[in-house]
């Protein structure tokens, strides 16, 4: 027999999941989509199913030392007008998808489902967001890096589940977030671009670049980052082309419904390129 | 005038708006069996078994119908005039399934979930057959498609499905070989269209029982009801005495309702079992197992003089009907007929070529209807030859298009499927269009295009355009107007309202005529028992047609009225003053209040009610100038749409501000077709654009300014001056946008849609080419 | 099946059901209420749209689960506001309705929006409304009737 369980609590539902396997339901718009069977009837939940929609201790919202702390249960729409948050973060929920979606969609969920077309992962990548999971007996927090194994994989096990997300606060003098899509709309993009940087005196302290839908999970390389801090920003435009070659090697889009590779790859070098030269 | 020409809210509005049951489906009884269809996972292929005995064990499955429940009879699913001029190579279920999404069988079940958990267990053993997923290869391919020996043409369409063909076509004015020859300067151009689909907001719907007269009555999203009464007694073999179709309110169409979709099986169980039964279609099966537009590739070659008169126009076209020939010729000519026409002033014409049979799912009617496709290509063609003459877009189209008065040799010699019918241009206000679009897009200061950021160009591109009003001498629209007592009417029509707003300008029209108010028409359409006949809403007919019919209907009932009050008076009739509600003549006075009741009550008893019906004789053509303002990324390829102005003689607008939501709607689905709507099948002939995250219509996002003004033009064989106005918008903006961003960045996009991704390979390519 | 509880248009009801059904089919087929249209199952055109606790919402990707013990608008509570009356009222003058299947779950994404905001720019109206969509209009004649509610509803929100 199949059950359905809505907890009262998450040490309820962490008891329930150290017991058996579960399927975890939060917002439900993915799953209330895949589950539908070939004839498109609505969904037939086949295996035990956890509903945590309602937990409100999952619900919440807060800044602590110079850090956000989002509770896996705080929907997106929420966190986009709460008043710390990054906005590169705010930017990104802004043009994704749509209001009775993003009052559903979690950063919890996107990180759970692993796309590599995840709107909100590449700015949690640039914030070195990390990720606290928890088990009945048990607590870690991961990198967001290490969170996303790849293609809709992580290292969440089976009786885990993301209790919060917590980034920090940086200081950056310039942001950007681009996500280019057929519509505004869409859920998920072709590819997107994410660059952050933080310049005092003419001189680039900091730098981050990420990348969205180029690859098995969002690029990131801290390595290449490093190459650059230091610099003048002139320094930076005039070395433009290394830049680029930098990249290039880790920009592998695929072909798919949504675009080409070809598509992909020019246009993410092109807003590299736009980001640099526009410091 | 008192209500014509005269923004009303449309009559059902509020009602829909609160939920109210209205829509089919939510006229099903409570208790129906849910239809559901086993579809096909093969592009083509043989069905050799269909097990269906576990699915019958299934407690709460009453039926499951294969085809070998059901009596070869070969149908067209396209609802048109009968004979009807698409093939008849359709089965209401068949052995041989001719695309995915196709129909294998179907249950009927208590709940979904039953339904559901029966068609799993269903076990079909398949011949696959090499399936044609490429219209360029359909014709004299190995693979036949329709095979059948039952499958047949109504009257000669030029059917050969030997060679994969389910229509052809030719026609000549002039030698076009010749005239390329003289000419100064030569255009040769290949163009191709996507399948876009309907994406109407509710799927196709339908349910049935049987009544108390133990006969059969359907509730169906449909526009075309009467040709569903009759195809549905055909096909089943069931007298159309004992069928009823009722079409209530219905969410949007555009084409994609002209045809039956699941009206044979939902009446099959109903009648097998006894018991109502509904199919509601799944957004999936809306995508794949309905009908899209035609695809079509069109080789068109455009011969000027050097002082740019266009001298000729020759065009070859091939067409993709899919798995099934619904509307094949009729859609391949407007392709012509309805585009062609625009350049009048040609010396020779030449338009010909096929329509193919392929393992896609099928095409059908689509709002534009052909001409959105001839109207990409031709008008895309025309602004290359421009650039190659040296002119201006503007300048040219001045110089060559049809204009007050005039006429051109192609309406007589093409019509729907059968010969046209030879018209002046009454009312023809393209020049108007032409020179309003030009101010309004500031095209002056934009053309071709501005920077205004270092990586935005702005750019302008046009078209122009036209339609029809309905086809002369087929499509017949009727009205019945009753006077009820306290002085309001009913008016009955088979003019079918699916969201345009159809009911509202009719009776705007009969108010008019009889000189009352709006309020005091109740409107009741598209009812196959109640309503006189209406060929249903589709060709751009409702306004013209039916509004035609209502206008003599409405006159008739006025003249009627006069003659009971010159009897209640004891007077001559010429005499009788009317102004819609109160009856004078010489001292006497009566309300037609009054005198409705005097004729139900008391004195000359009887009812008053009037039918007339209207059918054209011509199909004066509503015209536009489509003008789009767009900004460019040249760093993504992305086009945004700055401001699309729309200038259109559709006559007088019944209801401007209904007139106004059919062009900007049909602007915006032009949009969507022009930019964002690809369709997309993988290697294996699965369409994988089949739901709304990945088949991408327009959202309230992508849409900025539209400005929208209409021509004054009076059509006199209108009612009230008015033309039709339901197509005509949708057909610029693909080639508005096309030539828009050649005049940006000086590449010339030639399939559609138009993606970023296109844009930004052919800008590399004439990089390339500059180095 | 479980027992669910929940406040559906300002009334309570508690019933035994089963937690991973649909929502919107449990509005349609167990309580009649055919404002809320099925346009595409998946979460993309709007117009199942409800108010959960407020928040606006597709009822197709809501299992039953996640309404217990919430409480939930539809466009026949909605109609029956003063809001919703003049949310009705401008839709209708602005010419807003063409085929009318989109529209209850425009006018639960407009009152949402003004919810939040009342008075909103066009930018925001467009991303208020940017969930629900309509193949009739060209979309401007429907920020035109928020716009409109917008102004004659001072004070209502």
């Amino acid at each position: 027999m199949v059950k359905h369980i809505i907890p009262n609590s998450l040490s309820e539902a962490l008891d329930y999941m150290s017991k058996d396997e579960y399927k975890i339901v939060s917002g439900g718009t993915d799953l209330m989509v895949q589950k539908r069977a070939w004839a498109e009837t609505p969904p037939k939940f086949d295996q035990n199913t956890i509903y945590i929609f309602n937990l409100m201790d999952l619900k919440y919202i807060k800044k602590e030392n110079n850090k956000i702390i989002i509770g896996a249960n705080y929907p997106v729409e929420k966190i986009k007008d709460f008043k710390s948050t990054p906005i590169l973060l705010k930017k990104a929920i802004e043009i994704m998808a749509s209001p009775a979606l993003r009052n559903l969609a979690t950063i919890a969920g996107n990180i759970g489902n692993a796309s590599p077309a995840g709107d909100t992962l590449p700015i949690l990548y640039v914030h070195d967001a990390l990720v606290k999971i928890v088990s009945k007996n048990n607590s870690r927090i991961v990198p967001i890096n290490e969170v996303i194994l790849s293609v809709r994989k992580t290292c969440i096990n089976k009786d885990e589940m993301i209790k919060e997300i917590i980034i920090p606060i940086l200081e950056f003098t310039k942001t950007s977030f681009v996500k280019v899509g057929g519509r505004k709309a869409d859920a998920i993009s072709k590819t997107s671009f994410t660059g952050a940087v933080n310049v005092k005196d003419g001189i680039v302290k900091d730098i981050r670049i990420a990348f969205g839908a180029v690859n098995v999970t969002v690029v990131r390389k801290k390595e290449i980052e490093n190459k650059y801090k230091g610099l003048s920003v002139l320094e930076l435009q005039s070395r433009i082309n290394e830049i680029l070659n930098d990249y290039e090697p880790f920009i592998k889009p695929i072909t798919d419904q949504r675009s080409n590779k070809d598509y992909r790859k020019q246009v993410s070098l092109n807003l590299l390129k736009e980001f640099i030269n526009n410091l | 005038m008192k209500s014509v020409n005269k923004t009303i809210p449309s009559i059902d509005g509020k009602g829909l708006m609160m939920g109210r049951p209205a829509f089919t489906d939510d006229l099903a009884e409570k208790n129906s069996l849910i239809v559901k269809v086993l579809r096909s996972p093969h592009p083509f292929a043989k069905i050799l078994n269909i097990d269906k005995s576990k699915a019958l064990e299934l407690e709460g499955v009453e039926l499951i119908l294969t085809h070998e429940d059901f009596k070869r009879n070969s149908y067209t699913r396209a609802g048109q005039g009968y004979p009807e001029p698409s093939p008849h190579d359709k089965f209401v279920l068949d052995e041989y399934v001719r695309h995915i999404g196709d129909e294998v069988c179907c249950v009927a079940a208590v709940t979904k979930e039953i339904c559901e958990e029966a068609l799993e267990l269903i076990k079909v053993e398949y011949e696959v057959l090499n399936p044609i997923l490429n219209f360029e290869d359909a014709i004299d391919n190995k693979s036949i498609i329709h095979d059948e020996p039952e499958a047949h043409e109504m009257f000669p369409i030029g059917f050969e499905p030997k060679r994969n063909i389910a229509a052809s076509y030719k026609m000549e004015v002039g030698n076009t070989e010749e005239d390329v020859k003289k000419s100064d300067v030569v255009i040769k151009q290949s163009f191709y269209t996507q399948a876009q689909a309907h994406v109407m907001m509710e799927p196709h719907t339908v349910n049935a029982r049987i009544d108390y007269l133990n006969r059969l009555v359907l509730y169906s999203a449909t526009q075309t009801p009467i040709h569903v009464r009759r195809i549905l007694s055909q096909t089943l073999e069931f007298p159309l005495s004992r069928i009823r179709v009722i079409k209530p309110r219905v969410g949007g169409g555009f084409g994609g309702k002209q045809a039956l979709h699941g009206e044979m099986l939902v009446s099959a169980v109903t009648l097998r079992t006894g018991k109502p039964s509904k199919m509601v279609f799944t957004r999936k099966e809306v995508f794949e197992s309905s009908y899209s537009r035609h695809p079509m590739r069109f080789d068109i070659t455009l011969g000027a003089s050097k002082d740019g008169m266009l001298e000729t126009i020759d065009c070859y076209v091939l067409s993709d009907t899919g798995a099934y020939g619904e509307h094949a010729l009729t859609v391949f000519m407007v392709a012509g007929s309805k585009v062609l026409p625009l350049y009048n002033k040609v010396k020779s014409v030449r338009f010909h070529g096929h329509v193919a049979y392929t393992n896609h799912t099928p095409a059908g009617a689509f709002r534009g209807y052909g001409a959105i496709q001839g109207n990409f290509a031709l008008e895309s063609a025309i602004d290359m030859l421009v650039d190659k003459l040296g002119m201006d877009p503007i300048e040219f189209r001045d110089k060559n298009m049809i204009k007050q008065g005039e006429t051109s040799p192609i309406f007589a010699i093409m019509g729907e499927g059968t010969e046209g019918t030879a018209m002046n241009m009454e009312s023809c206000e393209l020049e108007f269009c032409l020179n309003r679009g030009y101010e309004l897009i500031n095209w002056k200061n934009t053309y071709p295009y501005i920077q205004v950021s270092k990586n935005i160009r702005r750019s302008v591109g046009m078209a122009i355009a036209m339609q029809g009003s309905g086809i002369p001498y087929i499509d017949m629209g009727s009205a019945t107007i009753k006077l009820n007592d306290d002085g309001f009417y009913n008016l009955m029509v088979g003019a079918t309202d699916i969201g345009q707003g159809s009911d509202t300008i009719l009776a705007q029209i009969a108010a008019e005529t009889l000189g009352c108010d709006t309020s005091q028409i109740i409107v009741y359409s598209s009812d196959s028992d109640l309503t006189p006949f209406d060929t249903g809403a589709y060709a751009s007919s409702t306004t013209y047609i039916s509004g035609n019919a209502v206008y003599k209907a409405a006159l008739k009932m006025r003249q009627m009225i006069v003659r009971e009050a010159a009897l209640a008076f004891k007077v001559d009739e010429s005499i009788i003053e009317y102004d819609g509600t109160t009856i004078k003549a010489d001292d006497k006075e009566m309300t037609i209040n009054e005198l409705s009741n005097r004729l139900y009550y008391n004195e000359d008893q009887k009812q008053l009610t009037s039918t007339e019906s209207y059918v054209g004789t011509k199909s004066p053509p509503p015209f536009m100038a489509g003008y789009v303002m767009i900004d460019l990324d040249t760093e993504t390829g992305e086009v945004k749409i700055v401001d699309y102005v729309s200038v259109v003689d559709c006559g007088t607008t019944i209801n401007p501000s209904l007139a106004k939501g059919q062009v900007e709607g049909g602007i915006v689905q032009g949009i969507g077709m022009a930019i964002y709507e690809e369709v997309l099948y993988n290697s294996s002939g699965k369409l994988v654009t089949n739901n709304l995250l990945n088949y991408k219509i327009p959202t309230r996002k992508e849409i900025n300014k539209l400005t929208t003004e209409f021509a004054k033009s009076y059509e006199d064989s209108g009612p009230y001056g008015a033309k039709s106005v339901g197509e005509i918008g949708i057909d610029t903006p693909p080639a508005a946008i096309a030539n828009a961003i050649y005049n940006a960045v000086g590449v010339r996009i030639t399939s559609l849609p138009i993606t970023p991704e296109k844009i930004l390979l052919e800008m590399k390519k004439r990089e390339g080419e500059k180095r | 099946m479980m027992k669910i509880k929940f406040e559906l248009n300002n009334k309570e009801y508690v019933f035994n059901e089963d937690p991973s059904k649909r929502l919107l089919d449990i509005l349609r087929n167990n309580f009649s209420l055919t404002g809320i249209k099925e346009g595409c199952g998946e979460g993309e055109c709007g117009a199942c749209a409800v108010l959960i606790n407020g928040e606006l919402i597709n009822s197709c990707l809501v299992p039953l689960a996640n309404v217990h013990n919430k409480k939930i608008m539809t466009i026949e509570g909605l109609s029956e506001t003063k809001r919703g009356k003049l949310i009705k009222d401008s839709f209708s003058k602005a010419g807003a309705v063409q085929c009318g299947f989109c529209t209850p779950g425009m006018m639960m994404a407009t009152e949402a929006l003004l919810n939040k905001t009342a008075h909103p720019t066009v930018d925001e109206i467009k991303i208020g409304l940017s969930g629900n969509l309509c193949r009739c209009t060209g979309y401007n004649m429907i920020i035109e009737a928020v716009l409109l509610a917008s102004k004659e509803g001072e004070g209502l929100w």
